[in-house]
């Protein structure tokens, strides 16, 4: 305890694909840990610079500027800190610049297995870029196509791209029948460049090394065929049973792969990892250590989302359970390209301007050349948005496979949705990428942004000083947007879908009717404690009330509204859109004015000018 | 507050010293020496690529097992074997052969799983110039550096490798398209400058008469993914496996170096990029297509014109200052090129309420832009820019 207690100053590094951030945090007064100042350069991971420990040394200047404190020394970290309260007493890093690790899965059947696999893979940053099944295998043979004639599409020449990389051999349930997983070793081991007597003659080429987590029974026969080849590694079958999943094992050898061919082969690794006092941490498990902490802190259902540049990270905890999804390559940024490839055709349905699939694919392909750019006109900012919806639709999905859809408070970081101007368009990509039912014992949903993107960072805050992690993470790290109650049933457009009756704590009451089609936010004083009472209309349900059940906190705890106050969304669960593109845009747009994310101005622009640029006009010489 | 380091390398440099090493894939002969003057068709070294190995079913094709094939074979590992000679011939019972269905060496590492290997002759590949200047450096049986002073153009992205030829301006304007019909035989083994945009049409055209490269300003999404054959967007995961651009583009060869300055859409090519490369009409040129977009491989796609007789330095890394030419970057200002007239420190308004650190931009109509940093590049260097 008194060891903890000696660090006081700490400073946290936050590495990822496009930017550094290193944030200073600090005992504040006795036993209070207070997020100080923090910083944000472009990352230096690239040529020409290619050390991110550069840009972590600008950040740090650019902190000594904003504090006047001294942190470096000659170009080293001043620790410990002195009594006049220059340098630090710690510095830990996390790291999310090291990209994602591909990998290729090899499974008996592509609805079980290959579901479990996917499952285990996407709960660290790799990416199953690839599933090949049993059928697939048998359909193409390696052997019988001829040199030159198998496509560049044929499975097995997916092996020669795997450096870095990795394969995921899975299939059946432990102490199952071993054929299908021979058939696919077999398929695998004839895939995989012939062995020569003499090596010179053959082109030299990495392989992947294979990771097997099937049926155990054929673990000999795997060695067998593959040991002598290619590294192997093994890891607890990932569906033990037909009806039991077991990814953690499988996380583990991939992580320790990762850790091996991403990570310490980033430029600068080994510069960030002198510094630090503990391991370089990775980011998605700081996420999951805040959403638990919160779990547990609030004793609610806690969905926390990541969306950044990169990846795209959801985890959902609630008491001891907790599930997690990492969308490696899949953000808004550097992710843009797999964004692309699995999510384009979503994005235009959150336009409220004409604009084609094609266009929208334009778009993001310049996004993906040019990632460090920033919306700088409406019609981008929308895009950008419009991206973030998706994201979040496709990272919960995914968790949703794994976890009940269900949720009390939802934590939002990543630059994806906490740089949007506005935090009611923040809440907006939230309400519409999440679409919350709010059908929970609290009966509502509450939104939070993590503003200063503290969240991923805290778990390697927390190894060092596990106190400073929860003060920050409790006082400067959450902005409440406000709790966000969904009216559930069907209504005709315009009905009303259910009224509120609000008493502050002045004693002063408002009473608000909400219509079925909208989405607003009822203001307040940020902060504000109320007591409610919402009277949904005559087949509606609110959280887990009755139809038309009248529910209020009169005789219990005020709710605390959000910088937005009281959000209510009405607008029908699931959302639906109309066929007609011009009534879906006139929709869209209501509900971006309604709810203040933008205002009349801003959307009646669209109609002022056209909706994208056009090529410059040439002037006649 | 972004600190902006001096890492910007500009799009254009009009007269620059340029280095470029041209390296063997695999160790070999190495055929020209330092200080000697090369011309892009020069070969700079030649050696043998070795072919991946083929793998055949012997055992299971002759219904018989491995330890039998082991003791069948007729020749020894390393032998060198023809098409259609006899390379296993079983002993018992009614004797069966299987012959090489192809011309290679043999291999027997693997005959006791079954298989015969068959490695076919190593393939000759002689690496060229592609590129008027001198030769500065040799590293023996791998490399040489090649030095000239030119002009220097970066893409925004492209596909190929390198190619040389003569460069021929084929459109008047940087915001016209560059049309099938405007191609013919005359056009074959040059480099040509379009303006907007091109069509799968006019790609696939230039393909069938033997065109080298095409440097234009932008292209669709639609015309790329027809002339690639992808058939869908999934097949546009960027950076999923590794960073090149087009995502499979490391595994597959094209016909033909295809250079974007801009970017994807319909936008005219930056008036200074097309006039800098117009004025060198003529000239023998280098197209790079070669792109990834990220990590430590990092890479555009280049545009070189070799000016012999000129003298230049190496251009060192730019900083944003005021004064400087720079390109705009962001979807609706894509193409377009102008100068830093101011780069406020404080914070500044970008788009609805958001505030970043904004360049104040002078476009070439005289239109005053406040930009955000992210959102541009240098386009040439402050000397070049000031001559």
């Amino acid at each position: 305890m008194h060891a903890e207690l000696d660090v006081r100053a700490i400073l946290v590094a936050d590495c990822g694909m496009e930017h550094t951030r290193v944030t200073l945090v600090d005992l504040v007064g006795a036993d209070t840990y207070r997020m100080v100042a923090q910083e944000e350069v472009p990352s230096t991971v690239e040529p020409p610079l290619s050390d991110a420990t550069i840009a972590v040394r600008e950040a740090i200047a650019e902190l000594e500027r904003t504090t006047g404190r001294s942190l470096l020394l000659e170009g080293r970290l001043r620790i410990p800190q002195s009594r006049d309260g220059q340098g630090v007493d710690a510095f830990v890093a996390t790291c999310s610049a090291a990209g994602s690790l591909p990998v290729l899965i090899l499974a008996v059947t592509g609805d079980i297995s290959a579901q479990s696999a996917r499952r285990a893979v996407e709960t660290l940053y790799a990416v199953p870029f690839r599933t090949v099944t049993t059928e697939q295998v048998l359909r193409e043979d390696p052997l019988a196509a001829k040199e030159g004639e198998a496509g560049a599409d044929a499975w097995w020449r997916a092996l020669e791209r795997l450096v870095p990389g990795c394969v995921l051999l899975v299939g059946g349930v432990d102490g199952g029948n071993v054929t299908p997983v021979r058939v696919l070793v077999r398929a695998l081991a004839e895939a995989l460049p012939p062995r020569s007597a003499r090596p010179e003659l053959e082109p030299s080429s990495g392989l992947p090394p294979v990771v097997y987590a099937g049926n155990c029974r054929a673990q000999e026969l795997v060695r067998e065929e593959l040991g002598d080849r290619v590294s192997l590694h093994f890891a607890d079958n990932v569906r033990p049973r037909v009806r039991e999943e077991r990814l953690l094992p499988t996380h583990e050898v991939l992580s320790r792969l990762y850790e091996e061919q991403c990570l310490r082969r980033m430029a600068g690794y080994e510069g960030l990892q002198a510094w630090s006092q503990i391991p370089v941490q990775l980011p998605y498990m700081g996420l999951q250590l805040a959403a638990r902490f919160l779990a547990a802190h609030h004793q609610r259902q806690v969905l926390a989302l990541d969306v950044g540049s990169g990846a795209t990270v959801a985890v959902r905890a609630h008491g001891d359970r907790c599930a997690r999804v990492v969308l490696g390559h899949f953000g808004l940024g550097y992710g843009m390209g797999r964004l692309l490839a699995e999510r384009s055709a979503g994005i235009a349905r959150w336009l409220p301007f004409p604009i084609s699939d094609g266009e929208v694919r334009e778009w993001l392909l310049n996004r993906a050349l040019r990632p460090c750019t920033v919306p700088d006109t409406l019609q981008e900012l929308l895009l950008q948005q419009a991206a973030a919806r998706e994201a979040v639709a496709a990272v919960t999905e995914r968790l949703w496979e794994q976890a009940p859809q269900s949720y009390e408070m939802v934590v939002a970081s990543g630059g994806g949705i906490v740089r949007a101007p506005r935090p009611a368009q923040a809440a907006l990509i939230l309400l519409d990428g999440l679409q919350p039912r709010g059908d929970t014992p609290i009966g509502f949903v509450d939104l939070y942004l993590d503003r200063f993107c503290l969240l991923p960072s805290l778990g390697a805050l927390a190894a060092v000083q596990p106190d400073a992690a929860a003060c920050v993470l409790l006082q400067d790290g959450l902005y409440h947007l406000g709790p966000c109650l969904v009216p559930l049933g069907r209504g005709k457009e315009g009905a009303v879908a259910l009224r509120l009756e609000i008493e502050f704590v002045n004693g002063m009451r408002r009473e608000v009717e909400v219509r079925w089609g909208e989405v607003i936010s009822v203001p307040s004083y940020w902060g504000d404690e109320v007591h409610l009472t919402v009277l949904p209309a005559r087949g509606v349900s609110v959280g887990l009330g009755r139809r038309g059940e009248r529910l209020t906190t009169q005789n219990g705890d005020r709710i605390r509204l959000g910088a937005l106050g009281l959000i209510v969304d009405a607008r029908g669960r699931p959302l639906r859109f109309s066929p007609d593109a011009e009534v879906r845009r006139k929709y869209l747009r209501q509900w971006l004015e309604q709810f203040k994310a933008y205002t009349r101005e801003e959307m009646e622009s669209f109609f002022q000018e056209p909706p994208l640029p056009q090529p410059e006009p040439i002037e006649e010489e | 507050m972004a600190v902006q380091y001096p890492i910007f390398q500009p799009t254009l440099n009009p007269l620059t010293q340029i280095t470029r090493r041209r390296e063997l894939p695999f160790a070999g002969e190495i055929l020209v020496r330092a200080g000697q003057r090369v011309e892009p068709d020069d070969v700079i070294g030649r050696t043998l690529v070795p072919v991946r190995g083929q793998r055949f079913r012997v055992a299971r094709v002759l219904g018989i097992d491995p330890g039998e094939l082991e003791r069948s074979l007729v020749l020894e590992d390393g032998s060198e074997v023809q098409a259609g000679q006899v390379v296993v011939e079983t002993r018992r019972g009614r004797p069966r052969v299987w012959r090489a269905p192809i011309a290679g060496t043999l291999s027997t590492a693997e005959v006791k799983r079954g298989y015969v290997v068959i490695v076919p002759p190593a393939e000759p590949l002689e690496v060229l110039a592609h590129l008027k200047g001198f030769v500065v450096s040799v590293e023996p049986y791998r490399a040489a550096v090649i030095q000239t002073a030119g002009v220097l153009v970066r893409g925004a992205f492209g596909l190929g490798g390198i190619q040389h030829g003569v460069m021929r301006v084929v459109v008047t304007d940087p915001g016209d398209d560059l049309a099938p019909e405007m191609l013919d035989e005359r056009l074959a083994f040059c480099v040509l400058i379009g303006g907007a945009t091109v069509s799968a049409a006019t790609l696939k055209r230039a393909v069938e008469l033997q065109v080298r490269g095409i440097i234009t300003g932008s292209v669709s999404e639609e015309a790329l993914a027809s002339f690639l054959g992808y058939s869908d967007p999934g097949r546009w995961q960027i950076g999923v496996v590794d960073w090149s651009f087009p995502p499979d583009s490391a595994q597959r060869r094209f016909p033909l170096t295809l250079i974007v300055t801009e970017g994807f859409g319909r936008r005219a090519m930056c008036r200074r990029t097309f006039e800098l490369l117009a004025a060198h009409d003529g000239a023998e040129v280098s197209v790079d297509g070669r792109t990834c977009l990220h990590g430590p491989n990092l890479r555009f796609p280049e545009v070189i014109i070799p000016l012999p007789g000129a003298e230049a330095e190496p251009s060192p890394g730019e900083t944003l200052l005021p004064g400087a030419e720079v390109r705009l970057l962001s979807y609706a200002h894509l193409g377009r090129a102008g100068t830093v007239v101011a780069l406020p420190r404080a914070a500044r308004p970008v788009v609805c309420g958001a505030r970043g650190r904004v360049a104040e931009v002078q476009l070439e109509d005289g239109a005053v832009l406040e930009v955000p940093v992210e959102n541009i590049e240098i386009l040439c260097p402050q000397a070049a820019a000031e001559r």
